[in-house]
Parts: structure tokens; sequence; C-alpha cells
């Protein structure tokens, strides 16, 4: 193209004459415009569009991983007391601040936070821009959106109903149950490989107390930290799996630990947290829940 | 006559951003110049360092506002090769489509800012309306219009969507079409080629002496392309051709955006033909190793890098933005010396000027 030879005279008047007279042909004939009359109408939106966030109440947890990946502390949890699901902790978005960038739609391990194509936000003061959870609130917006993550199959364990049976462990055929004596129980818990488990269900059906059964999870990108648990800090007092937003610590009573009281009687065994980690989301809410420095997470901030 | 200095900016029609070029002239032939830069700088850098890996892919789209997905981009690369992480196949093809479809639109942006300096008032509109076809693209590609946060460590952000393959093969016969329209009145109108030719001259030996890559470089005759020189993600199987200019004027920069943009197209087309199925995305970990990661990119106004430490957390001990135009403006000087003050609009037109990367 750069020995394009360069026009002459009458090429510079026509040239561009015959371009601008058929953009104006274009226009009062077909009456093609290329504008529209914004507030009136609006353009079509794609449904990947990321504005204004909704929250499913039922969906959420609670688990603060939405705050803790936004980029600019945008958003923060609120303690709020609902009439149906009782004394709940919410996201709140500050549009103020917010980038938009989806970041805590992604993050998101129940998929409970989306982002609607509403887009017209502007308001005349900044408070009015804090959208609390319940302005954000939407049950029913999951309906009305087709399905934005995969979700896959996997065996959860409830500790509680476990009694180290390790039937699992033989029926899976991947090889991918381990059991792994919890420290101080006396027990033993399966630990599952996700990345080598193929969902087949034959731990669950194997499972004579019902403590495996399958339950859906979304698939996430993301790897989240893990807690790390310190034994001999631990005073069983359960602070942490009361703040657990996945139930996945358990506190197990530790036998041989009883003590003698004063009048004679024995007081209750000791308990300590045991961590099914195949449940956790990552949220580091134990680790500042903990006030004992019994659970370790690097890279969380309390 | 007496010799002055002028200062042009840091508000003035001519910077296209907060900048200041200072000037001297002796009557209105222009002596001596001097570009000053910083009055944008948010120390994007230093934020960088607070936040973790994944926090900053939002923050590095704003380093530019016409191509904000080239940045954003070149730090997931940076970050991979710092992590040592294979990306899978799909999600290369779908990033060089996406990020050639922001070299055209930024490229519309430039002409459509050049035309408007120039005082072609239908350039400006015509460009606006092309390019608003690949922003609706990527907008239905990534979700947003200007900052658009979609590569990810190890990845995109989510999958084409529906008919996207369909649209992208329309928007560039549409394109290729338009471009025949904009060299019709761009080449073709008697004004615009009386103010770019010979004007704002800049030597093969000077670009290259200051480091000047991009368009500048190119249109200087310079055949230096890093998606040909030093090519990355699949750029190696795609077949295009860098496009160069020996003139090194306004004019000859003006080709060379015209010819990249064909060359896009050309991009585009194979990309999405090219594009395997499969999984667009792997889990990538959430700590760097200790170490250091190195990324070099063709952005549209030339060769964008990054270079980033790992101390074995979650968040890096350093990050280092490398702007072309930082660079480019540098040559201010060595193009407007001796031309008249009517044409350091023409002059510093060409250099496709964003302050958003420059300081960052």
């Amino acid at each position: 193209m750069t020995d394009k030879k360069r026009t002459r005279s009458p090429g510079f008047v026509l040239r561009p004459m015959k371009r601008t007279g058929t953009q104006v042909a274009r226009s009062l004939i077909l009456g093609k415009p290329n504008t529209i009359l914004y507030p009136y109408q609006k353009l079509a939106l794609p449904p990947t569009y990321r504005g204004k966030h909704v929250v499913d109440f039922k969906k959420c947890i609670g688990c603060s991983n939405c705050v803790q990946i936004c980029p600019n502390d945008c958003m923060w949890m609120e303690k709020i007391d609902d009439p149906e699901l009782g004394k709940i902790e919410r996201p709140g978005v500050d549009y103020a601040r917010c980038l938009f960038c989806g970041l805590c739609v992604e993050v998101c391990p129940t998929v409970a936070i989306h982002e609607t194509g509403e887009f017209e936000l502007a308001d005349r003061t900044r408070e009015k821009l804090r959208y609390g959870p319940k302005e954000l609130r939407d049950d029913s917006y999951a309906d009305k959106i087709s399905e934005e993550r995969q979700k896959r199959s996997l065996p959860v364990l409830d500790m509680g109903k476990c009694t180290s049976c390790e039937k699992c462990a033989g029926e899976c055929p991947e090889m991918c149950i381990a059991m792994v004596p919890v420290e101080g129980v006396g027990k033993k818990k399966p630990e599952i490989n996700l990345a080598k488990c193929t969902s087949c269900g034959k731990c669950a059906v194997v499972c004579a107390d019902k403590a495996l059964t399958m339950m859906d999870a979304y698939e996430s990108y993301f790897e989240m930290p893990e807690p790390r648990f310190i034994l001999k800090n631990c005073t069983g007092c359960g602070a942490c799996a009361k703040a657990c937003p996945a139930d996945c610590i358990y506190m197990i009573e530790m036998p041989g630990t009883e003590r003698v009281l004063k009048d004679g009687k024995k007081s209750k065994p000791k308990k300590r947290a045991v961590f099914v980690l195949e449940k956790c989301v990552g949220c580091g809410k134990c680790f500042r829940a903990c006030k004992f420095k019994a659970i370790e997470m690097p890279g969380v901030r309390k | 006559m007496a010799e002055m200095w002028i200062n042009m900016g840091p508000q003035h029609p001519m910077t296209h951003g907060l900048w200041n070029l200072r000037v001297k002239v002796d009557g209105e032939t222009i002596v001596d110049a001097e570009p000053e830069v910083g009055y944008l700088h948010r120390g994007i850098e230093k934020i960088c360092e607070d936040r973790t890996y994944t926090q900053i892919i939002p923050i590095t789209d704003r380093l530019c506002y016409g191509s904000s997905l080239t940045w954003s981009h070149l730090y997931c690369l940076t970050v991979e090769d710092l992590m040592g992480i294979e990306v899978p196949e799909r999600a290369e093809y779908i990033r060089v489509a996406a990020i050639e479809m922001q070299r055209i639109a930024s490229h519309l942006m430039w002409l459509a800012a050049y035309a408007a300096d120039l005082g072609a008032m239908i350039g400006f509109i015509y460009t606006m309306r092309d390019r608003e076809i690949f922003i609706d693209l990527l907008q239905a590609l990534t979700g947003s219009r200007l900052t658009y946060n979609y590569p990810r460590i190890g990845g995109v952000a989510h999958d084409t969507p529906p008919n996207f393959e369909r649209d992208s093969l329309r928007a560039c016969d549409y394109m290729e079409k338009k471009l025949k329209e904009y060299e019709d009145l761009f080449d073709g109108s008697k004004v615009f080629m009386m103010r770019n030719v010979d004007v704002g001259k800049l030597k093969k030996e000077d670009a290259m002496n200051l480091g000047i890559t991009g368009p500048l470089l190119r249109g200087s005759g310079c055949n230096y392309d890093l998606r040909k020189d030093m090519p990355y993600s699949v750029y190696p199987e795609i077949d295009f051709e860098a496009a160069t200019h020996p003139d090194g004027d306004c004019y000859a920069r003006y080709r060379i955006r015209m010819d990249e943009m064909y060359q896009s197209c050309r991009i585009i087309r194979q990309a999405i033909q090219k594009m395997p199925k499969g999984k667009w995305r792997i889990v990538a970990p959430r700590n760097a190793p200790a170490g250091t990661g190195l990324g070099r990119v063709e952005d549209p106004r030339g060769e964008g890098m990054m270079y980033i430490v790992g101390n074995g957390t979650d968040r890096p001990y350093r990050v280092k933005i490398r702007s072309p135009i930082f660079v480019s403006v540098s040559a201010a000087k060595h193009m407007l010396l001796g031309y008249k003050v009517a044409d350091v609009v023409a002059i510093m037109g060409s250099f496709d000027m964003c302050i958003g990367e420059t300081d960052r």
C-alpha cells in the first residue's frame, strides 16, 4: 500500500464528495439513522453486561469473599435480621467507588451475586449511591438468566455422622479417598482428592451412615487460601465453627482429656476443631474468629 | 525577532490529555521544544504492590483508555511468565482476536481525534460511528464498553458469546469496506494531504536512537513489530505483515495505522477460523514464586513492557510498566524543529498520545 499514487486536483474534489453523497443518500432515502434517541430508546445490552448487582439472599452464605476480592474496598458486610432467614450477613455495594470489574461475581462460591444490565445509577448525593443489602436483594434473579458457571457433583462429608468405617475408600474406583487419622480424636476421616474425583457417586452409595452425600458445587477458577490448624493452641471454644459460613468445621470431642473436678465427677472431654476442607470456601472467617492463634491463614489479613 | 516560549497545555485542544508542550518560537517557526509529562501520575505501580494478583487486572485496565485490553493482556502475560503457567489454546486465540479488535478501535479513535484536530469533522463522526461496531463486539465478549477486565491469569474470564464468530467476521468485512471510504475521504482531501505530507519528518536514525517503537518507528522505515520479531501468544501461527512506510512524516504514520487496521482484520479472521474448542481458563495459583516475570507486547502505540518481581506471597513485590508514549514523546523536539506553530497540532496528533499510560 505504500506506493499508492497521489491524487490529482479533480480527484481531490470528487472522491470525498462521492463518499459524502452516498452517506446523505443513505440517511435521506433509506431513512437509516446512525444514532438513537437515548432516554426513550435504549441500546440492547449483551447478557454479559456488568451493571448494578443483585444478591440472592437464599443462595448467599455470607462468606464475604466478594468483599475481600474487591480491588477498591467498595463492598461491606452488613448484619441484618431477616424474618425468614434469621440473623444473616449480606454484602452491600458503594457505587460511588465501584469499578464494575465483576470480580465479586466470579469469586462467589454459590453464585449468589449477579450483575444486571442496569447502568443508570446517577443520583444527587453520595449517600444514595451506597446500596445496602436490602436494596440489592432479588431472590428470583437466577431464574431469569441462564446458568453462568458449570456445576460439578462432589461428595461432601458430614463429620458428625462419620464412623471411620473406611468403606468409601475401598469403593472409590479412582483411589482418590485417603483415610487420614485425626490427631487426638482417635478416628480417621476420609479426605477426597477433588482433582482426581470423577463424581461417580459410589462412595455416597456405600456410606451406611449417610455421612457422605453428593452435592452440587460450582466450579471455581480461584485458588483460595486454606486454613492451617494448630492443635496445641486450640481451646475447643467453637468460635471458628460458629463463624464458618460453609459449615466445614466440626467440633469433635477428644476422649481421654477429661479432668476430675472438685466434687469427684469427671468433666466433659475437651473438644477440637476438625476441618473438612473440601467444603471450605477460603473466606478466612475462622482465622479471624480464633482468639488463640490456633488457625493460620497465610495471605489473609486480619 | 525575539524568541519566546509558549506553553501548549496542560489544557489545550492539541494535547489529548493532561500534558504540557513548551515550544520556543521565533516568529512562527519553532526553534526549541520541550514536552512535560506527569500531570496525571496516579501511582499505579505502587498501588499494584498492595493488591493481590487478581485484583491488579482491573487496575491495569485503567492504564490506557484507548486500548485497555492490551494492557490487561500484557499484565496477565507477565504474571503467567512469572508463575510458569501454560494457557489453553482457545484462550490464546480469543485473546488475539480481542486485542486486534482493540487495536482497530484504538486506531479508529486516533483517526477520529486526528481528523478533528486537522479540521476534518466528518472524519471524526464517521470513524467514531464505525468504532462503535468493535466496541459492541468487545462489549458482548467481555461485558463492558471500555474497561474490559477480560483476560485472567491462566486464560480469559468467560467463553465467547453465541454468534461472536459470525458477528466478528461481518465486522471485518464491514471495516475493510469502510477503510476504503476513509482513504477516499482523507487521502482524497487536499487539506488533509497538505497538512500531512512532509510535515514532522523523523529520521530513521533518530527514531532508533531515541528508542521509539510502534507506528512512529515503522513510519520512519524501520521494520520492527514485536508480533513478528518477538512473537508472543499465537502470533507465529497467523499470517500477516507488519506495515512499514519509508517517508517518516505524518502521512506515513497515518498510512501505517490504516494498513495496520487492514492487517488486524486479517488477523481477526484467521484467529476466529483457527480457534479450537475446549477449555478457556485454568485454575491459576494464588501465590507467585520468588522470581521475575517479563512480558512485551505490541501495543497500538508501540512496545509495552511489564516487569514483575514476585516474592512468594499473593502480592507482587514490584511492578514496572514501560509505556511506549513516555519514550516516544522525547522525539517531540526532533520532529517539531523548523516547522510552524500550526503544524504542532498535526505532528503531536500523529503521536497518538495517551496520558493514562504515560504518567501511570
